[in-house]
């Protein structure tokens, strides 16, 4: 199979869409850093929609806001001005509790650093977000190590990261993510400390158990070899959104 | 997430050991240096337990009880003539050197009872008979005269020696605690004691009393004061009357303060360091987990049962270490060390404070912590 990026569109690459399958929708989204004569602007009004049942690349060149929107979006980075509305709710109206608590139901996380727990094992990480939602600590770690047989993990439930390859911890982050059974599947740089092979592997993963009917998943990437796995690509470059387009798969002889 | 915090806490094996070795150490630096200081205290008016009379009556500017300030010697039946009194007797204190027949020479305190009741006499005799100090030149040692004084083997029962060039015979020897200066006890009868001492104008140093069981013993007080003109104080007043001047006049306070205070600032340095590191190096983690819906009052509480958990260990480790250092190092009273619950209460309220301050420094660096640093 064979990947080419479509020619871009003026909003959402892959035309008209209704808007109840809307995830994400920003709308005018600024973000600055620093005070004074320090201040960056590094979101200069962004409009982007995100579909239920897609998978959403964030692509640009470094320092272009892709992590900046991507935290946006995650309810974690408060913004400055525009509308953010994910999965049907203002979280720009929302206390900080309360959308500390909506993280919680409806989002997963999957870092760069996998950030993992050391001392827990790696059940015990996977079980973080339902013992934070108040599930009891059996029943978490039992859906924990149910969640890393699906992961392709079942058989190193018990170990400490240290003793997990690269691929192995980004495993364990992805079943984390997934284990609360999120509607949004946020990622930032998945594949990048990972080699070429584990990236692969790590990237069908995300695709197969991230994207479905009632879930979107939106990517942070700048590895090229991760561009088939996306349904759309949206480029952002100086703080604005250049181009989304389409993402066209074609079969091979 | 209760069990995260925790193994998360043990997990950083090095870090848990530092910060429990701190405030081991604080708990222990505290415990230990407070125990001896009250050992001292309770020293410091060993005089006035070790007689176990329920009043004493004194001159009017007694400052404390090793500082004896003598009174006229018909105080005794003036007392005994106040209402209320059931029982009122002499005692003699006083210092003066005993000559050994190998020639040595001791300051000893001279405590001379009431030749007819004993009152004020030891509870507990170790060897002889304390009775027999109405035989002629009787005298009864405390222990640790027979320590300072070379020992069993020259200072026992039968064995003879001078006061101010009269013969002393040891009849006795009781089971005393040891005073603040440690200098040997001989007791003996009054109106004996006054023989073995220079002649005076004034030789009475206390009255003892004891008011019937009927009467208030602090209105019988304040009647003997009335009565008098003279100073009089159930033993625990003239306890911690001594205990006063001691700690107004030797700088005692002062120095063991310093070293408590010194163990507390310790433990709070060492605790509230390695705290912060541990939340510091721990930082992406704990983002993460805000970024994953944890908020910051759940991170709170896992940071203050960390802190809580090895406080409490620390505390229990420390007041184990203090108490063997006290077992091994006070055995037989040969060193003051009185642990007491009013101390390890007021240890684990400081151990509190410690752990709490260490927490907040942690929790305000989570509390502005935002959770986009995960992303960076």
């Amino acid at each position: 199979m064979t990947t080419t990026v479509g020619p871009s569109h003026s909003q959402e690459g892959s035309g008209a869409r209704e808007a109840s399958s809307i995830a994400v929708q920003v709308r005018g989204l600024v973000k600055s850093f620093g005070s004074g004569d320090t201040t960056v602007t590094v979101l200069k009004g962004i409009d982007l929609d995100v579909y239920f049942g897609e998978l959403l690349l964030l692509v640009g060149e470094s320092g272009g806001g892709k992590t900046t929107l991507l935290s946006a979006i995650a309810g974690i980075l408060d913004i400055d001005a525009g509308d953010l509305d994910v999965l049907g709710a203002s979280l720009i109206k929302m206390s900080p509790g309360t959308r500390t608590r909506f993280r919680g139901q409806t989002m997963g996380f999957i870092y760069q650093q996998f950030n993992l727990l050391p001392a827990l094992t790696a059940a015990e990480n996977v079980a973080i977000p339902l013992l934070i939602q108040g599930t009891g600590k059996k029943e978490a770690i039992s859906r924990g190590r149910l969640m890393l047989e699906r992961v392709g993990l079942g058989d190193r439930t018990e170990f400490l990261p240290r003793n997990l390859s690269g691929g192995q911890q980004q495993r364990v982050a992805i079943a984390r993510a997934l284990v609360n059974e999120p509607q949004l599947l946020v990622c930032d740089e998945p594949t990048a400390a990972l080699d070429g092979p584990n990236g692969q592997k790590i990237m069908e993963l995300i695709r197969d158990v991230g994207r479905a009917p009632d879930r979107c998943v939106i990517v942070v990437t700048h590895d090229s070899r991760v561009f088939q796995f996306g349904d759309r690509m949206a480029e952002l470059t100086d703080g604005r959104i250049v181009g989304i387009h389409p993402i066209q798969r074609e079969a091979t002889a | 997430m209760n069990y995260v915090a925790l193994r998360m806490l043990f997990g950083d094996r090095a870090k848990y050991l530092m910060l429990l070795c701190g405030l081991t150490f604080a708990v222990m630096l505290i415990v230990q240096q407070g125990s001896i200081f009250w050992g001292l205290m309770i020293w410091s008016q060993s005089s006035i337990s070790n007689l176990n009379v329920p009043i004493w009556v004194t001159d009017p500017g007694i400052a404390q009880v090793d500082e004896v300030k003598p009174i006229a010697d018909t105080t005794v039946d003036r007392v005994r003539s106040i209402s209320g009194v059931e029982w009122a007797v002499p005692l003699y204190k006083g210092l003066l050197r005993a000559r050994l027949a190998n020639g040595e020479y001791h300051q000893i305190t001279l405590t001379g009872l009431d030749s007819a009741t004993l009152i004020g006499r030891p509870a507990e005799v170790l060897a002889g008979r304390f009775e027999d100090l109405r035989q002629p030149d009787a005298v009864a040692l405390d222990q640790w005269a027979v320590e300072r004084m070379g020992g069993p083997k020259i200072m026992a029962v039968g064995t003879v020696f001078e006061l101010n060039d009269k013969l002393a015979r040891v009849v006795a020897i009781a089971k005393t605690q040891k005073t603040f200066t440690n200098i040997p006890v001989v007791y003996t009868t009054y109106e004996r004691a006054l023989r073995y001492v220079p002649r005076e104008r004034r030789t009475l140093s206390y009255v003892l009393a004891k008011a019937k069981d009927d009467a208030p013993v602090e209105e019988v007080i304040q009647r003997i004061r009335d009565h008098t003109g003279l100073g009089a104080f159930t033993a625990d007043a003239f306890g911690w009357k001594t205990i006063g001047w001691v700690l107004k006049n030797t700088g005692i306070g002062i120095n063991f303060g310093t070293t408590i205070l010194l163990g507390f600032v310790v433990g709070m340095a060492i605790a509230g360091q390695t705290f912060y590191l541990f939340t510091v190096e721990n930082l992406r983690q704990f983002g993460a987990l805000k970024a994953m819906g944890a908020s910051t009052t759940t991170l709170a509480r896992m940071i203050l049962l960390q802190a809580f958990t090895v406080g409490i260990t620390g505390y229990g480790v420390g007041i184990g270490l203090a108490t063997i250092f006290g077992l091994l190092t006070a055995q037989e009273g040969q060193l003051p060390f009185v642990e007491t619950w009013p101390l390890l209460l007021l240890v684990f309220v400081a151990l509190l404070m410690i752990c709490t301050l260490s927490a907040l420094i942690s929790i305000i660096k989570l509390a502005r912590l935002e959770p986009a640093i995960v992303f960076r």
